[in-house]
């Protein structure tokens, strides 16, 4: 479904990404793992439109989308929910979530389009009305897994998913995410805890000073000399 | 000094006030969009006024027609301005992109000035409408005055619906507030910020058929407005269309009592004065709502 090779990223003057590769078939769910400032956050903004690809190619669904405008490869069927959330914080949870449907020409229709966002976290549908800005970190998170399933995505990428919330949400949020798969939505999930995407995900790949170093599923990766010293060392 | 002539003062400052504010609005719209300080604006309702008072004056046309006219002029014209000389800076560094974006603002302020002042002559107009008046007790309001009040509240009204009620608007404030969360929901933001730009400018051609039925203009009135509307940003908030309104009522009649009560050539000093204090006291203050 996603194919990304040899993608090369320049943040100015400087190259963020030298050499990324990485292959998300139809339904897998794939982790994209990485130190801080690896690339993994460039990799997906550049898949998603937001960076300029310098070098190499992205595919989606064979259709090539690197350089392709974020509104085109939106409407294309590929969602973010980026680091940080941005969120829109001013506007009601109602708002922000219809503007994930923007794109697709439905963010007029009211009440009813947001259902399945509500049935999904049950929550927001009682802070509906209340401003993005005043909600907790988890809710914050939901709102934002809400607005990008708006735009009714075939691939949701979703960028640490988990900073800034509460424990007791992760849970809630990693059973939102199993469902939201099962219903057939592919995933490439970047994540810092390990531990936690190697639940999630069936394989990963790892990316290091803007590299694929190395693939494998969660046995081969655990099992790898390289990957237990610098990601699980301190465990 | 009557109890009626403060009345009268006051009157005279909220509407000129809720000129002040619907200029600022466009400007602060702008700004919140597209993220360049438009030095020209108050300069566009300095040119759209003179335009609005020739055409009543040399082609009688009623005030209706000349804003139903001005106003998609003037929202395509600054399109254009946005795409032909703004736009490009975008792509350059921020340094190059800032200095560019003054260097092209008040160029066009200066420019404009200049030309209208030649082609219509650098003196004072107004538009005079042959209105009664209301008496209330020992209150006499000019039906004028009621209009451009009547006006300035459907404005601003008409600003609130598009912003919260229609796509565009929704599109506005989404990128006003995250630019990067509005781009991963398909708002395409090059789209937006020349509409918004045009948007903005179109405000202020209205405002500025309503403000020649109330005060002259003249060519060169332009930047001294613009101050205003900075003032009443900071003092607002950025995007915030309540708080801009209570912020350019608070300066117009401010400025009304101290020529009433003071000297009136120490008005315009006001709103420097307002937007140093509120700038060196509560610097926190200027963040975005939309």
């Amino acid at each position: 479904m996603l194919d990304v090779r040899g993608l090369a990223v320049d943040h100015g003057r400087l190259r963020a990404l030298w050499d990324v590769s990485l292959e998300v078939g139809a339904g897998e769910r794939v982790g994209l793992l990485g130190a801080n400032g690896a690339g993994k956050s460039t990799t997906m903004g550049a898949i998603i439109g937001l960076y300029r690809c310098a070098e190499g190619t992205i595919t989606f669904d064979g259709v090539p989308i690197a350089n392709a405008s974020t509104a085109r490869t939106v409407a294309r069927g590929v969602a973010l929910v980026p680091e940080g959330r941005r969120l829109f914080p001013a506007m009601t949870v109602a708002e922000n979530l219809l503007l994930g449907s923007y794109g697709a020409g439905r963010d007029a229709q009211g009440g009813a389009a947001l259902d399945p966002v509500y049935a999904l976290f049950p929550v927001l549908a009682d802070k509906a009305r209340q401003a993005a800005g005043e909600l907790s970190g988890g809710q914050q998170q939901m709102v934002a897994i809400g607005r990008a399933l708006m735009s009714r995505p075939r691939l949701l990428l979703l960028d640490e998913p988990f900073i800034g919330v509460a424990p007791r949400l992760v849970d809630e949020i990693l059973d939102a995410l199993a469902r939201i798969a099962d219903d057939g939505v592919t995933m490439l999930l970047v994540e810092q805890n390990v531990h936690r995407a190697l639940e999630f995900v069936a394989r990963a790949y790892v990316i290091e000073n803007g590299r694929t170093v190395l693939e494998g599923n969660r046995a081969a990766l655990l099992g790898d000399e390289g990957f237990s010293r610098k990601f699980l060392g301190l465990e | 000094m009557g109890f009626e002539t403060v009345l009268q003062v006051l009157l005279g400052g909220i509407l000129q006030g809720g000129l002040y504010a619907l200029v600022a609005f466009g400007l602060s719209l702008i700004y919140g969009v597209v993220r360049i300080l438009n030095f020209a604006h108050g300069t566009l309702l300095a040119v759209a006024g003179v335009l609005a008072s020739a055409a009543f004056t040399a082609l009688g046309w009623n005030p209706l027609l000349i804003a139903a006219v001005l106003c998609p002029v003037f929202f395509v014209l600054a399109m254009a301005f946005y795409q032909v000389l703004l736009r490009p800076l975008e792509r350059r560094n921020a340094y190059e992109s800032i200095v560019g974006t003054v260097l092209v603002t008040v160029g066009a302020l200066l420019i404009l000035s200049d030309l209208t002042a030649s082609l219509a002559g650098p003196t004072q107009r107004n538009i005079t409408l042959r209105l009664p008046s209301i008496e209330v007790g020992a209150i006499v309001v000019p039906m004028t005055q009621l209009v451009v009040l009547a006006g300035i509240v459907v404005l601003t009204a008409a600003m609130h619906v598009i912003l919260t009620r229609t796509r565009f608007g929704r599109a506005v404030r989404a990128v006003t507030q995250d630019e990067v969360g509005a781009a991963i929901c398909g708002i395409r933001g090059g789209r937006v910020k020349a509409l918004t730009f045009g948007f903005g400018s179109a405000t202020v051609a209205l405002a500025a058929v309503l403000y020649v039925l109330s005060y002259p203009v003249d060519p060169y009135m332009g930047f001294a407005l613009t101050v205003k509307a900075f003032t009443i940003i900071v003092v607002g908030g950025i995007g915030n269309l309540p708080g801009a309104l209570a912020a350019g009522v608070f300066l117009g009649v401010a400025e009304g009592l101290t020529a009433l009560y003071f000297r009136p050539e120490w008005a315009p000093a006001l709103s420097v004065i307002l937007m140093l204090t509120v700038l060196v006291a509560r610097p926190k203050r200027l963040g975005f709502k939309a």
